[in-house]
C-alpha cells in the first residue's frame, strides 16, 4: 500500500509531469473545448435572448401598448385611456360571459372525462384500444372545422339535425339553436372532453394497483376503495386539469365566434377581436388594455393552479408499467362500449359527416338528388388563395413545429439534465406563453413586430405568424421533451462519456438517439397547434401570408359553406394521417423504452 | 508506477465534504474494493477517478497521467481518461444492439470495421454472451446486460475498470455466481480494477485489497484477511458482521517476531491473550474482538483455554449451515455463530471459550462505548 505521505512533494512531480508531456497539453487544451466555459456561457446568453424575444418582448409591448394613445407605428403619448375604457358595465357583462361559459363548458367536460377515462382504463370494455383512439380524435381537429360543421348541423333554418327533428316528428318548430348560449358550450365541451381525458387517463392508468389492494384488504368495500383511495388519489390529476380547462376555456375564440357573436354574447377573446378587426376605427388602446387586463387575470388562475397543488402531488405516477385493475361489468360493458362509440358519433361523425353532405350539394341546405355536385372541389382546386394558404399552412407547420420542438428539446436538456447558471431563467422564459392565449399574443406580436427598428421587417411576413407559432407551442414541447428527458438516466450518458464518447457524441448517439419518437410525438402535436391555430393568426396575417384557418374563416364570412366543407375534409385527412403517424410512433418507439 | 493514484483528494458539495483527503494508490492488475456504508463518499471517489465528479481538492493520475489536479486548476474530461466502466444501472442503452452496445467505445475512436467486429466478438465470448449479438438490448435479463456492460467495458482494454455496485441489482444467487466469474476474468486478464461495494462478504470474496471508508474518509486499507481478522479500529471491525468487542486491561504486553505484540488481557471476570498491531501499557484498556465464528459452544467445561465463559443461552437462530446464538453470561452477552445443527437449546446451560490467539485487541475510540452490557 502505497499512501503519499508529502502532499509537496506530489505536487511538485505532477507539475514537472504536465510540463512534460505535450500530450497533456493536447488535453488541457480539449479540456477547455469540451468544457466550453465560454462557449456554454454564449449558448446560454443566445438562448435567453431568442425566448425573450418570444415571450417577455411581446409582453413588454402588450404593457407599452395598453398605454399608447394611437395604433401601433404612429406617433401618440402614454396615457391610462384604455384601461379607463375597460371599466364599464357592458364589460363587466364580457368577463361575466367569459368566466360562465368556461365553468359551464368545464365542469360537464370534466365529469365526462373522468367517466370515459375510468371506462378505458379501468374496466373491461370490449376494444377499449380502438376507443381510445376515437374518443380522443376531437381535441386533434381544429375547432373551426367542427365549429363551421356544427354551424351547418344546428342551424335553426335549414340545419340537418332539425330538418330530421322536423321529418321525424310532423313538427314545424326547429328545438335546435347553436347560436346561443348552449351552442357555445357544446362546442367547447367537444374539445375540453378529449382533452381532460388525455390528462386524466394516465393516471388512472399509472396508479399502483396495490394501493387499492391493500385498501381492499383493509377491508373497505370496492365503492369505499374507489371513493377514499382511487378518487382522492386522481384529486390532484383531476383539480389541475380542471384549471387548465377553465384558462383554455376563458382563452377559446372559436367557439364564441362562430356562435357567440351572431347571438350577441361576447366573451373577451371576440371583444378584442372586435375592436380590433371589426370597428370603424380601431381601438388598439383598448383591445390592447383589455388584452393585458386579462393576461393578469390569467396569472391568478395560474397562482391559484400552483396553490392548489402545492405539496399535493401524490407520486402516484412512478414511471412503472402497473397492470392496473380491470373492473369485469359483465354485460354492462356493451352499455359503455356504446356510450364511448356514441360520443365518437356526436363529436366526430356528424361534423366530418356534415362537411363530406355539404361538399356534394350544390347550395348548403338543400340536399336534392339533382343538385349534387363537384363543382366545389373544381372551385376550390382553381382557388389560388386556398393553394397560397395551403402552401403557408404547410410550410409554417413544417417549419414552426420543427423550429419549436428543437428550442424545446434545447431549453428542456438545459434545464432539466444541466446544472448550468441562468437554467431557471431559461425555464420560467419558457414557461410565459402558457398564460398568454393566442389572441393576447397576438395582440403583443402585433406591437412587439411594430415597435422593431425599420430594417426588420417581419410584420405582414410569413415570419410574424411563425414566431407567434413558435411561442405559442413551446411551453409544450418544453414539456414533452423534458419528459422524455426524465425517463433517461443519467447512467447512460455518463457511460458514454467514460467510454471514450464526447459531450456532442453522446448528446447525439445517446440522448438525442433515444429521445426522437418524443420529439416525433411532439412535432406532429405542434404541427396539430399551428394547423388549428386562429386567434393569433387572424391578427397577424396579411394579403399573401394567409394560412388555411384565416381563409377558412373567410370564406365562411363570405357565406361560401361549400367550399368550406371541402377544405375542412381535406385539413381532417392531413388530421388522420398524422395522427395515424403519431399514434404508430408511440405504440412502436415509446413503449418499447 | 501505480495504475492509479489518488493524493490527498477531497470533494466538496457546497458545506458537505463528501470525500475527505483521501489517498489511494492501486498497483498495476490488482483488483481494489472501496467498500463502505451509503454517503460514505465510496461512489463519489469512483466517480472521480472515472471524470464524471471533479475532485475540488487534491490530484488523480491513471498510468503515468495526471488527469485531475485541482491546485492546477487541471481537469481531463472522462471521455479522455481511457478507461471502462459498469455502473450499478448497467446503463445498456436501450436503442442498440448488444452488439452495438459493445462495439460503442470501439466506434466512437474510428476503428476499422474488421477490428471491431473481431473485439466484439472475443470479448462477448469472453462473457459468455456471443449468441446474443443481435439482440435488441431491452430483452435481456439483469444478469445478461450486466454480462454486456462489462463487455463493453472491457472491449478496448481500458487501463482501468471501474465498477459501481454491478452485483446490487442481482438477486442474492446470480450475484454470487457473477461476481466469482468476474473475479476469474479479472484475475486472467490482469485488468486493474476499482470496485464499490457496501457488501462486506462481496468485497472479502473478490478483492486483492479492500478499502474501508466512513463519512468521506478511508479507515483501513488492506488484505480482506487483515481487514476482517486485524481491524485497526473499532469502526472497521464492527461492520463486518456481529463481532463480540469486549472491555479489558492490558496485563502484558511482548513484541512477536512477525511484528505483533501477544497482549495478556484481564476482563471484568475473565483473563486472556490476544494479538494487537501496536504496543500497549500495563493498565491501558482495550477492546478484545472476538469473531462469533471463533467462540466454541460446548456442553463440557474447558479445554485448557483461559478465555472462557459459562452461561445460559438466550436465542438461537438457525440458519441453515450454521446457528446465530447469543449466550448470557455473568457479565456479557457473547455472540457465536456454531456448526448447526446445535442440540443445545434457549435456556441450556453451555460453556464457551476462545483459543488462544483467536483474539485481537484493539484501541478504545473515545466516542463509542463497549459492546458490552
Amino acid at each position: 500500500m502505497a499512501v503519499v505521505s508529502s502532499v509537496d512533494v506530489g505536487r511538485n512531480s505532477a507539475l514537472k509531469r504536465i510540463a512534460a508531456s505535450a500530450l497533456d497539453r493536447k488535453t488541457l487544451f480539449l479540456n477547455h473545448l469540451a468544457n466550453f466555459a465560454i462557449g456554454r456561457r454564449i449558448g446560454v446568453l443566445l438562448l435567453i435572448a431568442l425566448l425573450s424575444f418570444l415571450t417577455v418582448y411581446p409582453l413588454a409591448m402588450l404593457l407599452y401598448g395598453s398605454l399608447h394613445s394611437t395604433p401601433p407605428g404612429m406617433p401618440g403619448v402614454l396615457n391610462l385611456d384604455g384601461y379607463a375604457q375597460i371599466f364599464t358595465t357592458s364589460n363587466f357583462l364580457v368577463l361575466a360571459n367569459t368566466i360562465g361559459i368556461s365553468f359551464a363548458k368545464t365542469i360537464p367536460s370534466i365529469l365526462l372525462a373522468v367517466a370515459l377515462a375510468f371506462i378505458l382504463a379501468r374496466t373491461d370494455t370490449p376494444a377499449r384500444g380502438t376507443l381510445e383512439v376515437l374518443v380522443t380524435l376531437p381535441f386533434f381537429i381544429p375547432p373551426i372545422l367542427t365549429a363551421m360543421a356544427w354551424g351547418m348541423l344546428g342551424n335553426p333554418q335549414v340545419g340537418v339535425l332539425n330538418l330530421v327533428w322536423k321529418w321525424l316528428t310532423g313538427s314545424t318548430t326547429s328545438p335546435i339553436n347553436v347560436y346561443s348560449y348552449g351552442g357555445v358550450v357544446w362546442h367547447m365541451m367537444q374539445y375540453s372532453t378529449p382533452f381532460l381525458f388525455l390528462f386524466i387517463v394516465d393516471a388512472f392508468r399509472a396508479m399502483d394497483p396495490t394501493l387499492e389492494e391493500s385498501s381492499r384488504m383493509c377491508g373497505a368495500s370496492r365503492w369505499h376503495t374507489f371513493r377514499r383511495v382511487t378518487l382522492i388519489l386522481m384529486l390532484p390529476a383531476i383539480v389541475s386539469s380542471f384549471v387548465l380547462s377553465l384558462m383554455r376555456g376563458i382563452e377559446s375564440f372559436e367557439s364564441p365566434l362562430f356562435f357567440g357573436l351572431p347571438a350577441g354574447i361576447t366573451v373577451i377573446t371576440t371583444e378584442i377581436y372586435n375592436a380590433i378587426n371589426h370597428r370603424a376605427t380601431p381601438a388598439y388602446q383598448y383591445a390592447t388594455a383589455l388584452s393585458f387586463a386579462i393576461m393578469a387575470f390569467m396569472f391568478l388562475f395560474v397562482v391559484w393552479q400552483w396553490r392548489v397543488l402545492h405539496g399535493r402531488s401524490f407520486a402516484t405516477v412512478t414511471g412503472k408499467a402497473y397492470a392496473p385493475n380491470v373492473m369485469k361489468l359483465g354485460r354492462w360493458r356493451w352499455a359503455t362500449f356504446g356510450f364511448c362509440i356514441l360520443f365518437f358519433v356526436i363529436t366526430v361523425v356528424l361534423p366530418v359527416g356534415q362537411l363530406l353532405i355539404g361538399s356534394f350539394f350544390k347550395f348548403f341546405g338543400f340536399y336534392e338528388w339533382d343538385m349534387l355536385t363537384l363543382e366545389h372541389y373544381v372551385a376550390v382546386w382553381q382557388n389560388k388563395e386556398f393553394w397560397r394558404a395551403f402552401s403557408n399552412t404547410m410550410l409554417l407547420g413544417v417549419m414552426g413545429a420543427s423550429a419549436t420542438m428543437t428550442l424545446g428539446g434545447i431549453v428542456a436538456y438545459v434545464t432539466v439534465r444541466t446544472r448550468w447558471r441562468g437554467r431557471r431563467l431559461i425555464d420560467v422564459l419558457a414557461w410565459l406563453p402558457w398564460m398568454m392565449p393566442g389572441m393576447v399574443l397576438g395582440v403583443g406580436f402585433l406591437w412587439a413586430f411594430a415597435m422593431l427598428p425599420g430594417p426588420i421587417p417581419i410584420y405582414g411576413t410569413i415570419w410574424a405568424l411563425l414566431f407567434a407559432y413558435m411561442a405559442l407551442g413551446t411551453p409544450i414541447s418544453v414539456r414533452v421533451m423534458s419528459n422524455a428527458y426524465h425517463q433517461l438516466s443519467f447512467d447512460l450518458e455518463e457511460c458514454s462519456r467514460v467510454h471514450g464518447g464526447s459531450w456532442w457524441q453522446t448528446l447525439w448517439r445517446i440522448l438525442i438517439a433515444l429521445s426522437w419518437p418524443s420529439f416525433a410525438v411532439g412535432w406532429v402535436l405542434t404541427f396539430f397547434g399551428i394547423m388549428r391555430e386562429l386567434s393569433a393568426s387572424i391578427l397577424l396575417y396579411s394579403v399573401g401570408s394567409e394560412v388555411l384557418s384565416v381563409v377558412l374563416l373567410k370564406l365562411w364570412s363570405n357565406g361560401q359553406a361549400e367550399q368550406v366543407s371541402v377544405i375542412g375534409l381535406l385539413m381532417m385527412l392531413l388530421v388522420v394521417f398524422f395522427r395515424w403517424v403519431q399514434l404508430k410512433l408511440i405504440k412502436q418507439r415509446i413503449s418499447t423504452l | 508506477m501505480p495504475a492509479v493514484l489518488i493524493e490527498d483528494v477531497s470533494r466538496h458539495f457546497g458545506d458537505v465534504v463528501a470525500v475527505n483527503h483521501v489517498n489511494l494508490s492501486i498497483e498495476r492488475g490488482e483488483f481494489v474494493t472501496l467498500l463502505g456504508p451509503s454517503g460514505c463518499g465510496k461512489t463519489t471517489t469512483l466517480r472521480m477517478v472515472a471524470g464524471l465528479e471533479q475532485n475540488t481538492a487534491g490530484r488523480i493520475s491513471i498510468g503515468d497521467r495526471v488527469v485531475s489536479d485541482a491546485a492546477a486548476g487541471f481537469f481531463v474530461p472522462p471521455d479522455h481518461r481511457q478507461l471502462g466502466m459498469v455502473f450499478q444501472s448497467y446503463a445498456i442503452w436501450p436503442h442498440m444492439t448488444v452488439f452495438d452496445n459493445v462495439a460503442y467505445p470501439l466506434r466512437i475512436r474510428r476503428r476499422p470495421k474488421a477490428e471491431i467486429n473481431d473485439r466484439v466478438h472475443t470479448v462477448l465470448c469472453l462473457v459468455e454472451m456471443e449468441s446474443f449479438a443481435d439482440r435488441p438490448a431491452p430483452a435481456l435479463s439483469g444478469g445478461q446486460q450486466q454480462r454486456v456492460a462489462i463487455a463493453r467495458a472491457l472491449v478496448f482494454e481500458p487501463q482501468v475498470l471501474l465498477l459501481d455496485e454491478p452485483l446490487s441489482n442481482l438477486d442474492a444467487r446470480l450475484r454470487t455466481q457473477m461476481g466469482d466469474e468476474f473475479r476469474a476474468l479479472q484475475k486472467r486478464l490482469g485488468i486493474t480494477s476499482l470496485y464499490v461495494t457496501h457488501d462486506q462478504e462481496e468485497a472479502m470474496a473478490l478483492s486483492d485489497r479492500v478499502v474501508v471508508m466512513q463519512s468521506g474518509r478511508i479507515l483501513q486499507v488492506g488484505a480482506p484477511e487483515e481487514i476482517y481478522q486485524r481491524p485497526a479500529s473499532r469502526a472497521v471491525a464492527a461492520f463486518f458482521g456481529s463481532p463480540n468487542l469486549l472491555s479489558a486491561n492490558v496485563t502484558a504486553c511482548e513484541r512477536r517476531a512477525d511484528k505483533r505484540f501477544a497482549l495478556g488481557v484481564a476482563g471484568e471476570d475473565w483473563t486472556g491473550h490476544c494479538l494487537a498491531g501496536e504496543s500497549f501499557n500495563n493498565g491501558e484498556p482495550v477492546l478484545v474482538l472476538v469473531r462469533p465464528e471463533n467462540v466454541h459452544i460446548g456442553k463440557d467445561g474447558s479445554n485448557g483455554s483461559p478465555m472462557a465463559w459459562s452461561g445460559r443461552i438466550k436465542s438461537s437462530i438457525f440458519r441453515g449451515p450454521r446457528q446465530s446464538i447469543v449466550v448470557d453470561t455473568a457479565g456479557l452477552a457473547l455472540n457465536v455463530e456454531a456448526p448447526a445443527p446445535l442440540s443445545a437449546r434457549v435456556g441450556d446451560e453451555v460453556h464457551l471459550n476462545v483459543p488462544p490467539l483467536a483474539a485481537w485487541a484493539i484501541r478504545p475510540d473515545g466516542t463509542s462505548s463497549a459492546h458490552v452490557r
